[in-house]
């Protein structure tokens, strides 16, 4: 009895893929195909797996469509699907950069956070009766009582700068692997993104689910 | 008052991660002794230029401390993303950051007089 071994191929799918209007998807794009034979491997890459869409939305392939679709083209391999079990597909037209609008936008922007973070500081002090603190620390450092020393405020508003400059900045670190890091923001920019696309793929998951 | 942040950022900045228990004792200490001098009528009596040194430290810390606070690192993130103003971010925590050191010196040098 002559038996015959199944090809076996790897498919390791990517998290998030992003597409423009009008164009198919296809295995390549989206996923990584391990096999031994490399014919086979060419082919399940050629596959196409989802149409274009001309109009921009947030879709998915899970890794079940994946799987059907190349069985479908090509018999008698065994796939296993590594990776993530979906990926999240963005499409999105080209984005047109409009210099000016853009200009006026951040302006607000810069506006905003600037006077807001000043009356921010303003209220934190007076809230917390900053000025009897400080008159206290000066006491305590000199032994003299002076209303309002600006020996001491002035750095200490210079100093809030320097701390607020240090913690987000990259240039300011000692080792040069610490400075590749991602500093805070970048951190929760990072953080923000993500937590947006797990909940656009559960809410895709439900919809389909309730279908 | 879990310093979220703060001592994270100031070791992975200075790259000192074996230190962190000696942090946590200079924050113990720092409070504690605060608290008695506070309630007490000690003084040094040495020169008021060494209020300068003092006035930067403090004012680091709350630098460090006014970054770490959910106002500014959740809604800087909200802002970029909806202006789509990640390359020009530099250019908003900066006017953050002017705006805080303005709004300080204001405070101390303006509003106090009024």
């Amino acid at each position: 009895m002559i038996v015959i071994d199944k090809e076996q191929v790897y498919i390791n799918l990517e998290t998030k893929y992003s597409v423009d209007l009008n164009t198919h998807v296809f295995i390549e794009d989206v996923a990584q195909v391990y096999c031994n034979n490399d014919g086979i491997k060419k082919k399940v890459e050629k596959i196409r797996i989802y149409n274009g869409k001309d109009k921009e939305m947030y879709d998915y392939i899970s890794g079940n469509e994946v799987t059907t679709k190349v069985l479908e083209a090509i018999d008698n391999i065994d796939i296993t699907i590594i990776g993530g079990p979906d990926v999240l597909l963005e499409i999105k037209g080209k984005e047109e950069e409009n210099k000016l609008l853009n200009f006026f936008k951040i302006t607000l922007v810069i506006l905003v956070l600037f006077f807001g973070a000043a009356a921010a500081i303003v209220n934190f002090y007076e809230d917390v009766n900053m000025s009897k603190s400080m008159e206290k620390i000066y006491f305590t450092i000199t032994g003299v009582k002076k209303d309002n020393p600006l020996i001491l405020t002035i750095p200490l508003s210079l100093g809030t700068g320097l701390g607020m400059f240090a913690f987000f900045s990259r240039i300011f670190s000692f080792s040069k692997r610490r400075r590749q890091e991602p500093g805070p923001m970048e951190l929760e920019l990072y953080l923000y993104d993500k937590d947006i696309e797990d909940n656009i793929l559960n809410d895709l998951k439900k919809q389909k689910n309730s279908q | 008052m879990t310093l979220l942040k703060i001592v994270p950022r100031a070791t992975q900045a200075t790259d000192t991660d074996d230190y962190i228990k000696l942090y946590e004792y200079s924050i113990t200490i720092g409070g504690t002794i605060a608290s008695f001098i506070y309630f007490s009528n000690f003084k040094l009596s040495i020169s008021k230029f060494f209020a300068i040194p003092v006035g930067i430290t403090i004012g680091i810390f709350f630098g460090l401390f006014a970054s770490a606070l959910a106002e500014v690192l959740n809604v800087v993130p909200v802002f970029a993303k909806k202006f789509k103003a990640k390359h020009e971010l530099q250019y908003i925590i900066g006017a953050l950051i002017f705006g805080k050191v303005v709004g300080a010196l204001y405070y101390w040098l303006i509003f106090k007089k009024v």
